[in-house]
């Protein structure tokens, strides 16, 4: 088993999974955002783990050198900034539709306004 | 030909940005946007023939590297029947919901609103058209966010409160297919979908890396499902479509669930291969969620006392239909799946347009013990209803018959389970439809005004348009199966 050699992949999944269940679980809206920002954060150090080769320069040609051997795997980062792009996006939107939650209930709590709409009668 | 896919992509990009420069002149953006989705339905109707002279599908080069390199569209016919379809939809959805756009939204926002559909149409093509798996990523999470939009901009509690449901549930999905992509590519290193179904090929005959091939497929599996509403996913759907505006609900259980089914289809047929999938034990999960989702929406769409959560949880029960009809595994079964979401997509906007014209001829409340009499107060939309429920229920001649009887002989060898589902929910489906139009056409105690007919036009055309459809899909459903046969082989 090469468990330990693959430490990086092994805390980006326990990132992921503590992101996910945050994001599930927690019942304030600021801690579910931040849940999401962790699940997404695992994926790029899942990423960006992946395109590194160790020794070698980062994918910007320097001092002449065109040969592709000398540099790391360049399409992970690519796909790491265009997901940090994404996920940014998404947090502004979820954070405005908080925002406008606390205005309407002076609460960050889900459940329990939820619970009170169930009480109320309404669905 | 080769740049209509294209073209139509950019133009509906373009117009979202100019719709949103627009400020208050919301007329002038309802036309705009009605322009840009006759034009991308013009390119897709196009294409159509082409693709019946020449089926080859065409691979769209995007920027200056190929294969497997650069970006790339790819589309065939069944691509294209698939736009017409979505744009149609989303056209005559936005007809037949502007009254309730006009009262429900406020002037300033209107035009806004519109830039939204423009995004989601985007969206939409992109992902119908897209050839490579992180570019699908990217306009997932785009959808997401128009789609929360158009939920949000009726400014209620009640769409507050579905929006955040929505939002994140749709969100978790989102990191989910993230991280399947991720993992995916860490073991092939490829995005392209024709370089990724080699390079999986090649894994699945050697037999290396098999968990995380495995995990990539549930993972993916989940997070479309969760997006479209699959069964035991499905929490989010009745509150976010069943409190949303008219051409919202529409659009949303019309053409945006269906989207992410359509991206599901292309990830089994074109990356995995059907047989890897069906190996994997997936296409039994699907089978079996997909009956469970028949029979279970049904029951909770009878309980319901709100009309538009009673139809908002039919969708529930036909998009099991649709994978139960995928679970299925042939292609026979697949085009039948196909054929049931396009006659879904043209059935639900008619239902909810009727609905909101029926609510608005009742004093705005969406109970339906209070719409007693209202097919009567507003003909046109009871007729809507009318069909749009025998449609649904499954009754001859209607489009919902066609496409039950379709998925019926595609699962016959699959055994009697299927077949006893199905019978089931058709049964369960006329309990709660049947009761709702005799309702609307029975006698009401308290006297309303009747509804003006000074006939409001585009309201006009869109139940007329929609009830034809229905009937065309019913009485001429066989052409329609053998256009979808023809695409499908081509998948």
């Amino acid at each position: 088993m090469n468990f330990l050699n693959n430490y990086y992949e092994i805390a980006a999944v326990i990132l992921f999974t503590i992101g996910l269940f945050t994001l599930l679980l927690q019942r304030n809206l600021i801690k579910k955002i931040i849940g999401l920002n962790i699940m997404d954060t695992s994926v790029f150090l899942f990423l960006a783990a992946k395109g590194y080769v160790t020794g070698r320069m980062s994918p910007i040609i320097r001092d002449g050198v065109t040969d592709a051997s000398q540099y790391i795997n360049p399409i992970p980062s690519g796909l790491v900034l265009t997901g940090i792009v994404v996920t940014v996006s998404v947090t502004a939107f979820s954070l405005a539709l908080t925002l406008r939650w606390y205005q309407q209930y002076k609460t960050l709590d889900v459940d329990r306004v939820v619970l009170k709409n169930v009480l109320r009668g309404e669905k | 030909m080769n740049n209509l896919p294209f073209i139509s992509i950019i133009v509906s990009m373009a117009s979202a940005v100019i719709l949103l420069l627009l400020g208050r002149r919301a007329e002038l953006a309802q036309k705009i946007a009605q322009g840009v989705l006759i034009l991308v339905a013009v390119c897709a109707a196009v294409m159509i023939p082409y693709f019946l002279s020449n089926p080859e599908p065409i691979t769209y080069m995007l920027g200056h590297y190929p294969s497997p390199w650069g970006n790339e569209l790819r589309f065939g016919l069944l691509e294209s029947i698939l736009a017409f379809v979505f744009s149609t939809v989303l056209l005559l959805a936005i007809l037949g919901g502007k009254k309730d756009i006009v009262e429900d939204i406020q002037s300033r926002k209107r035009n806004q609103y519109y830039a939204l559909l423009m995004l989601l149409l985007l969206s939409l093509l992109a992902l119908i058209y897209t050839n490579d798996i992180f570019t699908a990523y990217v306009f997932i999470e785009i959808n997401t966010v128009a789609s929360c939009g158009i939920v949000m901009v009726k400014e209620s509690g009640e769409t507050l409160r579905a929006t955040i449901k929505y939002l994140f549930m749709s969100l978790m999905a989102s990191g989910l297919f993230l991280i399947s992509i991720a993992i995916l590519y860490s073991i092939t290193g490829q995005l392209l979908i024709p370089a990724l179904a080699e390079s999986v090929k090649g894994l699945v005959e050697s037999g290396q890396y098999t968990w995380p091939l495995y995990t990539a497929g549930a993972l993916i599996t989940i997070s479309l499902g969760v997006k479209s509403a699959m069964f035991p996913f499905h929490t989010w759907l009745p509150d976010a479509h069943g409190t949303a505006t008219t051409a919202s609900s529409s659009i949303l259980s019309g053409v945006v669930v269906k989207g992410y089914i359509i991206l599901l289809i292309k990830i089994y047929y074109r990356v995995f291969g059907i047989e890897v999938v069906q190996n994997m034990g997936i296409l039994n999960v699907l089978l079996a969620l997909g009956m469970a989702g028949m029979i279970f929406g049904s029951f909770f769409a009878i309980k319901e006392t709100n009309i538009k959560r009673m139809i908002a949880y039919s969708s529930v029960a036909q998009i099991g239909y649709i994978y139960a009809g995928i679970g299925i595994g042939s292609y026979a079964g697949l085009a039948a799946a196909l054929f049931h979401m396009i006659v879904h997509a043209y059935t639900k906007p008619l239902l909810f347009s009727s609905a909101g014209g029926l609510i608005q001829a009742s004093n705005h409340s969406k109970l339906i013990k209070h719409l007693v009499g209202a097919g009567k107060r507003n003909k046109l939309a009871g007729i809507g209803f009318l069909i749009g429920s025998l449609s649904m229920v499954g009754v001859p001649l209607f489009a919902g018959f066609t496409s039950k009887l379709y998925l019926a002989t595609s699962a016959s060898d699959k055994g009697y389970l299927f077949l006893i589902a199905l019978a089931l929910s058709s049964f369960l489906n006329a309990l709660y439809y049947l009761p709702v139009v005799l309702k609307i056409y029975g006698k009401s105690e308290e006297v309303l005004e009747e509804e003006n007919e000074k006939s409001d036009f585009s309201y006009t055309m869109s139940i007329l348009c929609f009830s034809i459809v229905n009937i065309v899909l019913g009485i001429g459903g066989i052409y329609v199966m053998h256009l979808l046969n023809q695409g499908v082989q081509l998948l």
